[in-house]
């Protein structure tokens, strides 16, 4: 599946809107991420001089750029082979290291909130701290901060191991905090008390926040990028359509009429490892 | 369907002028027409009445003309009016009534009919059919003496003359035509038989099996018939069984491939070197094997519509009445040219077929049946590690093999080697699964670049030409969006670019700036696109194509994992268990047949002893890599000489006129006893079939034998041009070095006109092949060397022997799984699918199993990659293509076993990057000892660049494409460099502008390639015999250097794009 096809299969309401405002993917492969920023300073740091002259004589360092891109698109895949629930990210348009994203929240205290947010990932990915994730709306939330709305991940991953850590845990995790309440160190401390202290009042506070939060669900996005998550009003003049897509959407490769009219050949029958063993009859002639 | 969808069109209306001819056709109203049908049946029937059926010749004038003018009357008649059953016109009525056609028609048989009125009656009904304006053939009284008519020419007595056979085939097409469109004529044919030729005789159908395998219309109109028939008959069990049980159709059709093919050429004349496979070009000139395709292509047509019965028989037949008794020792023969021409048919076939059940026979046969105790596979595979044009056309087929994508092939292959998952560390096992996840595969690839072949190396004179980097990016559809401005050029992919050209050093503008709005114009600025940037530069476009490799490894992996997404496991080395894998057959320890035979070509002399068997030195290769380049193990030296020697016996002969350019003598001998075997094998089938079947003769095609002998590809001049005395060679090395260049200009694909010769061969001789020169010089060293010494021959030819004796030896078709087949219909061949795994095809010599083994093919694969110095172009171009092409495979076990390059193996099997990398130290070992490297590179890239861009641009418009699924074959490498090479002989035209156009760079820069090429390595006082070798060397050296460089750099691509791919989902798209 096209990573933004699953994203588009999920969040109906986002999808048009991208579609429609977004412009069409550069380069090569719709799978890829933004392969060039534009217009802006990119948050890649691009390799300095000083790493550059180091690495003179080793031409492969010069793809550095590709392996970093494709680090991240591989985090992507991960991410859509996970299907985290109710979780939908999306890679900026400028960056690589931007990814924008919203959480619905189906039960529990933060039922019905519906929360964007904003992953940032270190350009010295995967060798440095762990992605940050700041809410576009500070949500009452102990471990939200009331002021930047940052989510304090670092906690659950005190130490960013490649290989171990992948960027899929870190969406897990901001998703389960809502489910399992910490208030351990809190950065809003007074959501925390209020936690221990008056539960009535913290859910009525978190019911509040949830309605301010979804009252801006139609805001502009906070961060202007093609790319960005938008929702509007249902429109079925659009969204319909839109969805009828979605739902008929099968992936196929992207050229795969030409020149592959026999696929998938294998008479092997599941479980053995002989060829032509499957049972003639079973064939679907 | 094209089949079907070509013959609707040929309708009535469509011969009208010739039935113009029989008669005016009557205009009149329907009452005045019938008063004249009577009037005219009127006499005939008195005529009809008389006593003596064979009266005079006046009788016989008058019946003729007066049913001439009736069966006109009756064609031209409309259907009458009113409801269904009314529908007959009067004349119609009238007919049937009176029984009129078959009175007539028995008048006829009565009298004894004469081939002219035979012919006269043949063309009358197919007039009357083919023209009718209303359907005929379901009244009885039009259908009867049709049938009496056709089953007078069934009869063995009277029979049907040659000259009527147009007209037979012609009517009994127009028959099926309209049974087509009325498929309850197909019953009543069916029922109608009459009474003589026996219950349920489909004579249309026996009448038209003979003319089968015909060329010229007449055999494609019987086949178009026959395909209706089938089609008609797909829903109809009784037709369908009757075909299959009582007919001859799918023993004719099957077996008749096995005649065909026997008088297809046994050698294939070949004058490109990069050629490896039969286009259609090459082949659509040789009416032999025209004849054959179109037999074959019927055969996939009918299986495509016919019913399952009737399909599995005829599947069977082919399988055990073509494949087994002719393919399997055609592909065994002992002689070089056979076995590529073998070769290269099969691959063909392979391509040209479409039906899957009919390449389901195919891969059957060639993975489970056993020639003399080897698969076919084994077969196959050995012949990859040998030295010349054989090994080419064996890398071809397996490229098409493995675009198949078949799960059977692939486990046979290389997944049942790493089932068992022995040949990774246990620790090791959990990582099977990992991807390349931050890159660090493809970092290591990329380290492996030689240090000689990076760009850096390259004097900033030289990089001017902008690297066509940006404008591919900035081209790409996808930026066209008119809303937001192109992304221009991100820093850091700047920085990328300016790395490669400035050698790093990003704060002195690289020269590519001076280009006007160049990429560092600013970042707002979007580039018009008629910026320079998007005018793609001459020359060294392929260069830094590293995206582009990234877009051909995702689209490779994506199509290879579509096409995969239907197999039964995932093979990620869990599923199949490894512990319930079957054991693999381990490796063949002295197996001669499955020796390699290493294409190394050493001028050390000291490698006398041959005392090794080529089997162990493979295996021991790991230690000797690296150790110093081109110095090839010295002791297979003898024994590959003698190799050498055994491909070219037939082709040896002394050549004296090619170097004035007039041709050779005449071509060598034809290989008497080759006739003999084929016959013999057919003999077999026709007398095996007499056993289980009925005992009709086998029509064998009549045109087959007459069209074989003028046969172009048998009868053109010698295939090697640049074969001369080695005396001659020795006396004027100058010479050489001039073919060669001129070799090089020409390009291998020059020539006009028609040839029938593949590789678009020239008839000027002047154009040396580079193989033909290899092996020229290995016979050169073979007799330096016997003089020098004569000792440590023995041994080695006694091993050749062996070889030579295991591939001759050929049995006829065995009888008995023939005939059990044909007892069984529609039942797998037996005895076959139930050992099959179990034993192992390379009759292991007691080696204990637990040696970790990762097949024969990854290992003839690794061993061929590893002597990439010494290997010619195309053969390193067809190989790394292979390689990619495995690489694409999305199942873990192979995607770890070829790219992971963090994975630990058992120190017995050699891994992919272990290879590459003995194979960089050879290259940058040989570049250290040539100190014009750089600028000889450099040539080799801008010829190779040249050559691939001309070609390049002609892929679309009139390209290749004619066999079926030959796109995704021809791009299957990599089109910046590589295949592009190796379609070039498309267009010799072209090819030869390029080499030109490429060549003019290197005279501007006043020395030719060649000449630099030549320069280097042989030492003052060296023979002239040892500079031409060396001049070889250097040559492939070269070419291997800018070759493995591309590789790895595709490979990188290929472990990253795995990591991002995802998978399809399992049975998504059952109409595919």
């Amino acid at each position: 599946i096209n990573p933004y096809d699953y994203e588009e299969q999920s969040v109906q309401q986002i999808a048009e809107q991208q579609q429609r405002a977004s412009p069409s993917r550069p380069s090569f492969g719709k799978k890829q991420l933004p392969t060039i920023p534009k217009n802006t300073a990119p948050i890649t740091k691009p390799a300095s001089p000083a790493t550059t002259t180091q690495s003179i004589n080793g031409t492969h360092a010069s793809y550095g750029p590709f392996y970093l891109e494709y680090s991240l698109l591989a985090e992507f895949t991960l991410v859509i082979k996970q299907k985290l629930p109710g979780i939908y990210v999306q890679p900026s348009y400028k960056s690589a290291l931007m990814w924008f994203g919203v959480i619905f929240i189906r039960h529990g205290l933060y039922q019905d909130g519906v929360f964007k947010f904003t992953v940032y990932i270190p350009d010295n990915y995967p060798d440095g701290e762990c992605p940050r994730v700041v809410f576009d709306i500070p949500v009452f939330h102990p471990l939200v901060d009331p002021v930047s709305g940052e989510l304090d991940v670092r906690r659950a991953f005190t130490k960013w191991r490649r290989n171990h850590n992948h960027i899929w845990q870190v969406l897990m995790y901001a998703r389960t905090v809502f489910y399992k309440i910490n208030t351990m160190e809190p950065l809003n401390p007074e959501a925390a008390v209020l936690y221990d202290k008056d539960v009535q009042l913290f859910k009525s506070k978190v019911v509040e926040s949830v309605k301010l939060c979804n009252s801006h669900l139609f805001d502009q996005p906070k961060i202007d990028d093609p790319y960005a998550i938008s929702f509007s009003p249902w429109n079925p003049a659009v969204h319909d359509e839109a969805k009828e897509r979605m739902f008929t959407h099968k992936r196929r490769p992207e050229d795969h009429h030409k020149g592959l009219q026999v696929s998938g050949l294998s008479w092997v029958k599941p479980g053995s490892t002989q060829p032509f063993s499957k049972d003639e009859n079973s064939q679907q002639s | 369907m094209s089949w079907l969808s070509r013959l609707t069109p040929r309708g009535p209306g469509n011969r009208s002028s010739r039935t113009s001819a029989l008669s005016s056709p009557c205009t009149a109203d329907p009452e005045t027409c019938l008063m004249v049908f009577d009037n005219h049946w009127r006499q005939v029937s008195w005529v009809l009445e008389q006593r003596d059926p064979s009266g005079s010749s006046d009788d016989l004038t008058a019946v003729r003309n007066h049913t001439d003018q009736m069966l006109c009357l009756l064609a031209e008649e409309r259907p009458g009016e009113g409801g269904e059953g009314a529908d007959m016109g009067p004349i119609l009525r009238l007919v049937v009534t009176e029984n009129v056609l078959e009175r007539v028609v028995q008048w006829h048989l009565r009298r004894g009919l004469d081939p002219d009125s035979q012919g006269a009656l043949l063309k009358l009904f197919e007039m009357l059919i083919g023209q009718s304006h209303q359907p005929l053939l379901q009244h009885k009284a039009v259908l009867q003496p049709l049938l009496s008519l056709l089953g007078a020419c069934a009869e063995p007595q009277l029979g049907c003359p040659l000259s009527l056979e147009n007209s037979l085939v012609l009517l009994l097409n127009q028959v099926c035509v309209s049974m087509a469109r009325a498929p309850a004529v197909l019953e009543l044919l069916f029922r109608t038989g009459p009474a003589q030729q026996g219950p349920t005789n489909l004579l249309i159908f026996s009448l038209l099996v003979p003319f089968i395998h015909r060329d010229g219309a007449i055999g494609q109109q019987a086949r178009d018939a026959l395909l209706l028939v089938m089609a008609t008959s797909a829903s109809n069990q009784g037709v369908a069984r009757y075909i299959a049980e009582n007919s001859y159709f799918c023993p004719v059709l099957a077996t008749g491939l096995s005649a065909l093919y026997s008088s297809l050429p046994r050698k294939i004349e070949v004058r490109g070197d990069d050629w490896h496979a039969l286009r259609r070009e090459d082949w659509m000139g040789v009416a032999s094997l025209v004849l054959f395709m179109n037999s074959l292509e019927f055969c996939n047509a009918v299986i495509q519509v016919a019913h399952p019965l009737v399909r599995g028989q005829l599947v069977d037949y082919v399988h055990n009445g073509f494949l087994v008794p002719v393919m399997g020792p055609a592909l065994h023969k002992s002689s070089v040219d056979e076995m590529i021409a073998s070769t290269a048919y099969l691959d063909l076939f392979l391509r040209s077929v479409t039906e899957t059940a009919l390449l389901k026979t195919f891969l059957r046969f060639i993975l489970v049946h056993r020639h003399d105790n080897d698969t076919i596979l084994d077969t196959l595979l050995t012949r990859i590690s040998s030295n010349s044009r054989l090994c080419m056309v064996s890398l071809g087929l397996f490229r098409t093999l493995l675009s198949l994508n078949c799960e059977d092939l692939m486990l046979q292959l290389v997944l049942r080697y790493l089932l068992p998952c022995t040949h990774v560390m246990l620790s090791q096992r959990r990582a099977v699964r990992e991807t390349d996840l931050y890159g660090k595969s493809a970092d290591k690839f990329l380290s492996l670049i030689p240090e000689c072949c990076r760009l850096s190396t390259l004097p900033p004179a030289d990089r001017e030409e902008e690297p066509a980097f940006w404008g591919k990016v900035l081209n790409s559809p996808g930026s066209e969006s008119p809303a937001h401005p192109k992304p221009s050029t991100p820093s850091r992919l700047a920085l990328f670019m300016r790395q490669q050209s400035t050698g790093g050093n990003s704060s002195t503008p690289p020269p590519m700036e001076t280009v006007p709005s160049s990429p560092r114009g600013g970042p707002s600025a979007p580039l018009s696109p008629d910026s320079p940037i998007h005018t793609v530069p001459e020359g060294l476009d392929w260069e830094s194509g590293y995206l582009e490799y990234l877009r051909d490894a995702r689209r490779g992996i994506e199509l290879c994992s579509w096409a995969c997404r239907n197999w039964s496991a995932p093979y990620d080395g869990e599923d199949p268990s490894p512990n319930t894998a079957p054991l693999p057959p381990p490796a063949p320890t002295s197996n001669p047949s499955l020796a390699m035979f290493p294409e190394h070509f050493s001028f050390q002399q000291g490698g006398g002893g041959s005392g090794t068997s080529p089997g162990q030195s493979l295996f021991n290769g790991t230690s000797s890599t690296g150790r110093e380049d081109g110095r090839a193990d010295g002791r297979d030296g003898g024994m590959e000489v003698k190799k050498v020697k055994r491909d070219l016996g037939e082709q040896w002969k002394p050549v004296g006129a090619e170097q004035n350019g007039t041709a050779g003598p005449g071509p060598p001998p034809a290989c008497g006893s080759l006739l003999a075997s084929y016959g013999e094998a057919n003999r077999g089938v026709s007398g095996e079939r007499s056993g289980g079947l009925p005992s009709q003769p086998v029509p064998v095609p009549s045109s087959a034998p007459r069209s074989s002998s003028p046969d172009m590809l048998t009868r053109a001049p010698d295939p090697s041009p640049g074969w001369g005395p080695p005396e001659e060679m020795l006396s004027s090395p100058s010479e050489v070095v001039e073919r060669l260049i001129s070799e090089l200009l020409d390009g291998p694909g020059q020539g006009e006109g028609g040839q029938i010769v593949p590789g678009g061969g020239d008839s000027n001789i002047q154009g040396i092949s580079i193989e033909a020169f290899t092996q020229e010089l290995r016979e050169l060293e073979e007799r330096v060397r016997d003089r020098d010494r004569g000792r440590g021959e023995g041994r080695a030819a006694r091993l050749q022997e062996d070889v030579t004796r295991d591939s001759l030896s050929e049995e006829p078709p065995t009888p008995s799984a023939l005939d059990a087949d044909l007892t069984g219909a529609g039942g797998e061949p037996r005895g076959e699918t139930s050992a099959m795994g179990l034993v192992s095809p390379a009759r292991p010599l007691g080696q204990p199993a637990s040696q970790p083994y990762t097949g024969p093919f990854m290992v003839v694969l690794f061993a061929k990659l590893e002597n990439m110095l010494q290997n010619s172009l195309y053969v390193n171009i067809l190989l790394t293509g292979i390689l990619s092409q495995l690489a694409c495979y999305p199942q873990p076990l192979l995607r770890s076993f070829l790219l992971n390059t963090n994975m630990v193996f058992q120190p017995s099997v050699k891994s992919l990057i272990q290879v590459l990398g003995s194979v960089k130290n050879r290259i940058e070992a040989f570049a250290a000892s040539h100190e014009d490297f750089p600028a000889m590179l450099r040539k080799a890239q801008r010829y190779l660049a040249a050559r691939s861009k001309v070609d390049w641009a002609d892929t679309s418009p009139m390209g290749v494409p004619p066999l079926r699924r030959s796109d995704s074959l021809v791009k299957s490498r990599k089109p910046s460099l590589g295949d592009l090479i190796l379609r070039h002989t498309n267009s010799p035209t072209r090819a030869r502008h390029a080499a030109q156009l490429a060549l003019a760079h290197v005279r501007d820069g006043g020395q030719s390639l060649h000449s630099a090429l030549f320069r280097g390595g042989s030492g003052g006082g060296a023979s002239g015999l040892e500079k031409q070798a060396e001049a070889l060397r250097v040559k492939n050296a070269v070419y291997c250097a800018v070759v493995f460089t591309e590789f790895l750099k595709e490979l990188a691509a290929l472990a990253q794009e795995h990591a991002v791919s995802m998978p399809f989902p399992k049975n998504q798209d059952p109409e595919e």
